[in-house]
């Protein structure tokens, strides 16, 4: 089940807020935990049982852990219950990547490939696999005692707002407030105003945009095309003219941040109609000067989990020689790109985002301040839209035939006319990604997401998020409603 | 507010659960999502989330404003909606066109259809010589098969196409499907109206549309002229009378559905501008000499306008419409050609009505010739034989099965249907080297049903029938007179049209089963 889905926005989200407010305080985190496992049970119906004995598992383990003195054993079951979240994520979203790339060097051989049943990648793992392990160290590092209940731990891991795309939630940032929170009715309007801006952001611009994108590119996963399919992509590709090869990847670099932006701010918001305070999890990436600093704007969740449980262990800046650091630094992106998707792609994604954040330390971060904020904040721009070919198409060969058309000069007009939707779409995402460049933004947003509404301010939002609720129901409906006069056979 | 926000989120459940106001539903058809059934196996496989989710798109509250509302602000702003997208091309001065309407006039439709134009030649010469052959195996029992071709849009407004659609670039091939079968049709001598060249014919004088502005078949009132048009063909083909059309005094009016079916797609709040069409109401003279006869239709939706204004009772004894040779409507007993015993149906149909426009003729009447001619050349026996050995050789070709068993797995079907699937195949590509009967010029081979229909008993046992009728009708002064009448009105001598008559009697007769002939083997 997806948020901008008729059964989530007109079903199941209406009963369950209805219920849940009716519900006394003392059972609300019950009802969530069994919400959370329908919710998880409608998409993910061979892998719910899965979850549930893993969750179970780590509860208890981390439970031993904490409780036994000897570091040795400790050590052990902090071991154990990493690689149970982890060796599930390798088995499930890895598994396929990995055997197929051992047939192809068995194949080099002339050697007999190795029998393997592809296996479907569970929704969600690669965010609760993560929350898995931040309980673990977190309680390893005694930055939390561990939960008493079982249910407020697997609550922790399958709560339904962020279960399927984040934001990914630290133990110690949300443990409290699990036990005990609040809603207000002034949190509640906002976490629905917060909801609906998302759902906007998802529906009217990612959704409009990513269909246009999908026609250029073919659909957004390779793995599910035949042969011939993927042919055509590649000759399509192959013959695509620079002005629409650039229109494309600036389409996706908007519509990929207005999708998982928006995906965030569902999940911001349901929490918040609950009382939870989930953390933020983008900050204007497209304004950043630097792509550091875009990192730190960009799925900051996520990166905070890399910094915080990959790039420390690894010895972070503190280590002895300058080379290492810049290993670590370059590390983390590479594995941060292959959380992405396990195809080489996302290796060489995550490869060149490293090797600019490096840059970024050596050399690159001191020009972009010489060149200005608005030339650095383009130049910015203009190289996560150009790795964000490596993202998009899923074939190595083909993103870099897509570069090169993307610089073969080969331009075409440009009219608007061909296409006003997408455009006009474009320009209001291009819009919003920039708004804060300027102090009046910035001063919009905090107002907006951030500051508390007096009742005029209320009644305002309610309104337009009411309108724009409506149109996003339209908006979702309509694009898949394309009837026949009669049928044909 | 929250509590208001609640309410307005159930409001979608309420207007579902309690029969609260209705607003104007959608136009057009999409396959609809049936109830899904929760069983572990759907539940687990994922199929009933899949469905339920689907069908709860279908069927939730206020779907229709809320898809109404995104499609007027989509056309008021973009002047597009999401059926504009591919089903619509946006002609001069308001008019609208389907975009294979518009592919047809330029001559490109055929190369979505096939590799070139050779191989469409091929393709349609192939059905052409069918329908010759069909044409003549029935002639001989008193049943005509003729081939009827609806005029299309491109064709008679072709001043409101868009420009900037001729999809092929200059030096590249174009065809015209609809220019080719004509000649072919006339150098074989298949029977063919062409109602298109009519419609050319009538634009000129016509004091009205041929073609709606915003709809993609011809308007209501045109449709009745080529109704009446077509009821003369006949009688011309069966030398026989039929009722006359009359057609009533006519009203300018607001568009009807038909009228605007194209636009009805777009399923907008506001109307689109188009003028007012003229409308009238068929009905037929009395003319009680009038044969009735059965005429099977096998055809595509031109042929709704026809058969939903006439009073088809009064002209036809039956008129079963075979739509795209699939589902049957004005059919009591069958719904599916796939129930219908072929050979018993064509022996008792007198015509038999091929009605496609000329967008549709890539469709090659939907296999109806291949099914027919197979039919009547072979016994069942023989058809399931030569079935399981072409099954057989499928099986046997280890490669062959290899590529279906990887099929198979991908669509999720078992063998035997893939293999099953890929014979009807095999048949429908290469239908003469499967049934090599159907490679003469007239097929002489026939089935022994149809073959016994055919004896000299059977034919002296009607024509005894026939001298028996001419008596009663003798006997009777009254009926005399309307069949001296009849005679003068056709230029007939008063024999030919007392046997006539006679003929019809009995045909009707055998047809509703009164008369029965019960041999079943050439004496």
């Amino acid at each position: 089940m997806v948020f901008s889905s008729n059964i989530f926005l007109l079903y199941f989200m209406p009963v369950f807020f209805l219920v849940y407010f009716i519900l006394p305080r003392k059972v609300r985190n019950y009802f969530l935990l069994l919400a959370s496992l329908v919710f998880y049970a409608w998409g993910a119906p061979e892998f719910i049982i899965h979850l549930i004995v893993s969750v179970i598992a780590n509860f208890y383990l981390v439970r031993w852990m904490n409780k036994t003195e000897k570091p040795g054993l400790k050590k052990l079951l902090c071991g154990i219950s990493i690689a149970i979240s982890i060796g599930l994520l390798f088995y499930f979203k890895y598994g396929n990547f990995t055997m197929n790339n051992i047939n192809s060097v068995l194949g080099w051989f002339h050697a007999e490939p190795l029998k393997w049943t592809k296996i479907l990648l569970p929704i969600g793992i690669s965010f609760f696999s993560f929350q898995s392990v931040t309980y673990t160290l977190d309680t390893y590092r005694k930055v939390n005692e561990p939960m008493d209940k079982l249910s407020d731990y697997m609550l922790y891991i399958v709560m339904f707002p962020q279960l399927i795309a984040g934001p990914i939630v630290r133990y110690c940032d949300i443990a409290d407030q699990i036990r005990n929170r609040e809603s207000l009715y002034t949190d509640r309007l906002q976490g629905f105003y917060r909801f609906v801006i998302g759902l906007c952001k998802k529906v009217l611009i990612a959704d409009v945009i990513g269909f246009q994108v999908d026609q250029v590119l073919g659909p957004s996963n390779y793995d599910v095309l035949t042969t011939e399919q993927l042919a055509d992509i590649a000759n399509k590709i192959a013959t695509i003219d620079s002005t629409s090869a650039w229109i494309a990847i600036f389409a996706f670099t908007f519509q990929i941040y207005f999708d998982f932006a928006g995906y965030s701010d569902m999940a911001i918001g349901l929490g918040r109609m609950m009382g939870f305070k989930f953390p933020e999890n983008f900050d204007n990436p497209y304004v950043s000067t630097t792509i550091s600093e875009f990192w730190r704007r960009w799925h900051q969740t996520f990166s905070v989990f890399i910094k915080n449980y990959l790039y420390f262990p690894l010895g972070g800046s503190r280590v002895k020689t300058e080379a290492r650091k810049y290993f670590n630094l370059w590390f983390c992106f590479l594995i941060s790109g292959l959380w992405h998707g396990a195809a080489w792609n996302f290796v060489v994604y995550g490869a060149l985002q490293g090797i600019f954040i490096c840059a970024d330390k050596l050399f690159l971060k001191r020009f972009n301040e010489r060149l200005g904020r608005i030339p650095s904040v383009f130049f910015t721009f203009l190289i996560i839209v150009l790795t964000r070919c490596f993202f998009r198409i899923e074939r190595i060969d083909l993103s870099w035939m897509f570069i090169k058309r993307l610089f073969a000069f080969d331009f075409t007009p440009f009219h608007f006319s061909d296409n006003p939707h997408l455009y006009v779409t474009m320009l209001v995402a291009a819009f919003f990604s920039f708004f804060t460049l300027s102090k009046f933004g910035l001063k919009v947003q905090d107002k907006v997401y951030f500051t508390d509404y007096n009742r005029r301010q209320h009644i305002i939002a309610f309104v337009v998020s009411i309108i724009a609720f409506v149109f996003c129901l339209g908006a979702l409906n309509a694009s898949g409603f394309s009837p026949f006069i009669y049928f044909r056979f | 507010m929250f509590a208001l926000t609640g309410v307005l989120l159930f409001a979608s459940m309420l207007r579902n659960c309690f029969n609260l106001p209705r607003f104007r539903g959608l136009k057009g058809v999409v396959v609809e999502q049936a109830k899904p059934q929760l069983n572990f196996k759907s539940y687990s496989n994922g199929s009933f989330q899949t469905q339920t989710e689907q069908y709860l798109k279908q069927h939730f509250g206020y779907r229709e404003p809320l898809i109404r509302l995104h499609n007027q602000y989509l056309w008021d702003f973009y002047g597009k909606t999401p059926v504009s997208e591919g089903q619509i091309v946006f002609g001069k001065d308001g008019w609208i066109y389907e975009p294979w309407v518009v592919r047809d006039y330029y001559q490109t439709l055929f190369f979505t259809h096939a590799d070139n134009a050779e191989e469409m030649t091929r393709l349609l010469k192939g059905e052409a010589k069918r329908l010759y052959q069909l044409q003549h195996i029935l002639e001989p029992y008193g049943k005509y098969l003729f081939v009827c071709m609806p005029p299309s849009k491109d064709m008679i407004y072709p001043e409101y196409l868009p420009e900037n659609h001729d999809t092929r670039h200059e030096g590249e091939e174009k065809m015209s499907a609809r220019f080719f079968v004509k000649d072919e049709y006339a150098r074989l001598g298949v029977n063919f109206l062409d109602l298109g060249q009519d419609f050319l014919l009538m634009k000129d004088t016509a004091d009205f549309m041929l073609f709606p502005t915003t709809g993609t078949h011809w308007s209501r009132y045109a449709s009745l002229f080529a109704a009446d048009t077509l009821i003369r063909y006949m009688e011309y083909l069966g030398d026989i009378n039929m009722r006359n059309l009359v057609i009533g005094p006519r009203t300018l009016a607001d568009a009807e559905d038909q009228d605007k079916d194209l636009e009805n797609l777009l399923n907008l709040i506001r109307a689109l501008p188009r003028p007012q069409y003229y409308y009238a109401t068929a009905t037929t003279d009395n003319d009680s000499t009038a044969v009735k006869p059965k005429m099977i239709t096998i055809g595509d939706s031109f042929w709704w306008n026809i058969v939903q204004q006439l009073p088809m009772k009064e002209i036809f004894s039956a008129f079963p419409y075979w739509y795209y040779n699939s589902t049957i409507y004005y059919d009591k007993n069958h719904h599916s050609v796939d129930e219908v015993d072929l050979v018993d149906e064509i022996l008792s149909t007198d015509f038999f009505n091929l009605f496609y426009s000329s967008t549709q003729l890539y469709r090659m009447n939907n296999d109806f010739t291949k099914k027919a001619l197979i039919a009547l050349c072979y016994d069942p026996e023989e058809i399931e034989s030569i079935n399981d050995d072409i099954e057989q050789s499928i099986r046997c070709d280890s490669k062959w099965m290899e590529r279906l068993e990887e099929r198979a797995s991908t669509q999720g079907k078992t063998i035997d249907e893939v293999v099953s699937n890929e014979r009807k195949w095999l048949v429908n590509k290469f239908p003469e080297k499967y049934f090599p009967a159907l490679k003469d010029s007239i097929p002489t081979k026939r089935a022994k049903r149809v073959e016994a229909y055919y004896t000299l008993d059977s034919l002296s046992f009607i024509e005894q029938e026939i001298e028996k009728v001419i008596l009663e009708l003798k006997a009777s002064e009254q009926k005399m007179v309307s069949i001296r009448e009849k005679a003068t009105k056709h230029n007939k001598t008063i024999d030919k049209a007392l046997r006539d008559d006679a003929h019809w009697v009995v045909n009707n007769k055998i047809q509703r089963g009164v008369l029965k002939w019960h041999g079943t083997t050439k004496h």
